[in-house]
């Protein structure tokens, strides 16, 4: 949460450092009260790499939430709800949106394992979110 | 056995996208690039120790094999937890990767053979992931590469229930190019991999981060640092890591850094800033 709120003022203020010929102007104005993350930067680095837009991603995703039945999908794949959680959650959010990316081209065909595949997506961002 | 074949077929095609990939065909290896790596025509990584792999349990033996080879003592049934898919009868990459992380591991790509090499070279066996059949019919299995013999054309491998098993190179190389060439090096986090870029080891050390491995994302970075001593998210990294642990002189001094060789990064000056005030304020 903290997370992606000082993500979002990170991404306005180098928003604003593109439009402003003085960019230490708009800087100075905009000074966080906490450090920024190694991995806001990295984030901030791989902007362009990163195509789908993490807000829609995550609009999608809690719309799929409503559906319950896949997550006793998961429950019969032996993988508790709890280590599916653990296991991403050591994901980084690039082998996160790639997945969520391959997801979404492969939606279409109903498969069984899709399915699995996204409501793993929606545990992690449960966690996330 | 189809069910499961026909999961793996999917699982394969929304991970790797191989089928789409279509025919693999048996490509010799590229002699000539070999020899441009200079690397010892053979060598074997001494006392990797074997772990055999109980049924359907390649995925749990190889990732323990690289944990203990990082001096992590752990037991396969707990690795296995957090690798192996009960339902699938198996274990998907992801998990593998994810698994060597939650024990505090650098988990670094390896997708060529060169790369392959120079790490065996290095002294890092590295993970590969293999289909030993059909593109079409897939039989997915991992191995551990611990050597190679350049002058036989053999790749050595911990694989299934063999240690040291030999394997022609041309075969290693149909049978992983069917898995994409998905390998992976497990390295503790005070190392570098030998292949591997920038890019990737700052990944691979921000993944630590943000799963709260402080301590461990922080050797890492220190690491890196040594390496490429201007690296930005190493260097924040690094100075977040020294500041949080009352070392502020230390983390002025990263960050003074960083804005100095990256003078548009916003984060950089940010850090500074703050560094800076709260060494006034005290």
């Amino acid at each position: 949460m903290k997370k992606n709120g000082l993500n979002k003022i990170v991404r306005l203020v180098m928003v604003a450092l593109m439009a402003m010929p003085i960019p230490n102007m708009a800087f100075a104005a905009s000074v966080q009260k906490e450090m920024v993350s190694a991995s806001s930067v990295l984030n901030e680095m791989n902007v362009v790499a990163l195509p789908a837009n993490r807000q829609q991603q995550e609009r999608e995703i809690r719309a799929f939430l409503q559906n319950d039945d896949v997550k006793a999908q998961l429950q019969a794949k032996g993988v508790s709800a709890e280590e599916m959680t653990s296991r991403l959650a050591s994901l980084s959010d690039q082998e996160m949106n790639s997945m969520s990316t391959q997801i979404q081209q492969a939606r279409a065909g109903g498969d069984l394992l899709i399915a699995i595949l996204v409501i793993v997506l929606i545990i992690y961002f449960i966690k996330r979110i | 056995m189809k069910l499961k074949y026909y999961l793996y077929l999917n699982l394969a095609s929304i991970t790797f996208s191989i089928l789409s990939t279509g025919c693999a065909t048996r490509a010799p290896a590229q002699e000539s690039l070999l020899k441009s790596l200079s690397l010892p025509s053979s060598y074997t990584i001494p006392n990797v120790e074997f772990v055999d792999q109980a049924k359907d349990f390649c995925g749990p033996a190889v990732a323990t094999m690289a944990l203990r080879w990082n001096g992590i003592d752990v037991e396969v049934d707990s690795v296995a937890e957090k690798v192996f898919t009960p339902g699938l009868a198996g274990s998907l990459p992801i998990d593998v990767i994810s698994a060597n992380r939650r024990y505090g591991m650098l988990a670094i790509p390896v997708n060529s053979l060169d790369s392959l090499l120079t790490e065996i070279a290095a002294n890092n066996p590295v993970i590969v992931f293999q289909n030993l059949t059909l593109s079409w019919a897939p039989q997915w299995h991992y191995a551990l590469v611990v050597g190679y013999n350049l002058t036989e054309k053999k790749i050595i491998l911990h694989s299934g229930n063999q240690p040291y098993m030999k394997v022609d190179l041309s075969d290693f190389e149909y049978t992983w190019k069917l898995a994409d060439n998905w390998g992976l090096v497990v390295l503790s986090p005070d190392k570098l991999s030998a292949s591997a870029s920038e890019m990737d080891h700052v990944k691979a050390a921000v993944v630590l981060e943000q799963m709260k491995k402080s301590d461990d994302a922080a050797a890492s970075y220190q690491r890196i640092l040594e390496k490429w001593p201007d690296n930005l998210v190493a260097l924040i990294g690094a100075a977040n890591s020294a500041y949080r642990n009352g070392k502020r002189a230390h983390a002025i001094q990263l960050l003074k850094h960083a804005v100095k060789v990256h003078p548009e990064s916003v984060a950089a000056k940010n850090n500074l800033i703050i560094a800076l005030s709260e060494k006034i304020k005290k």
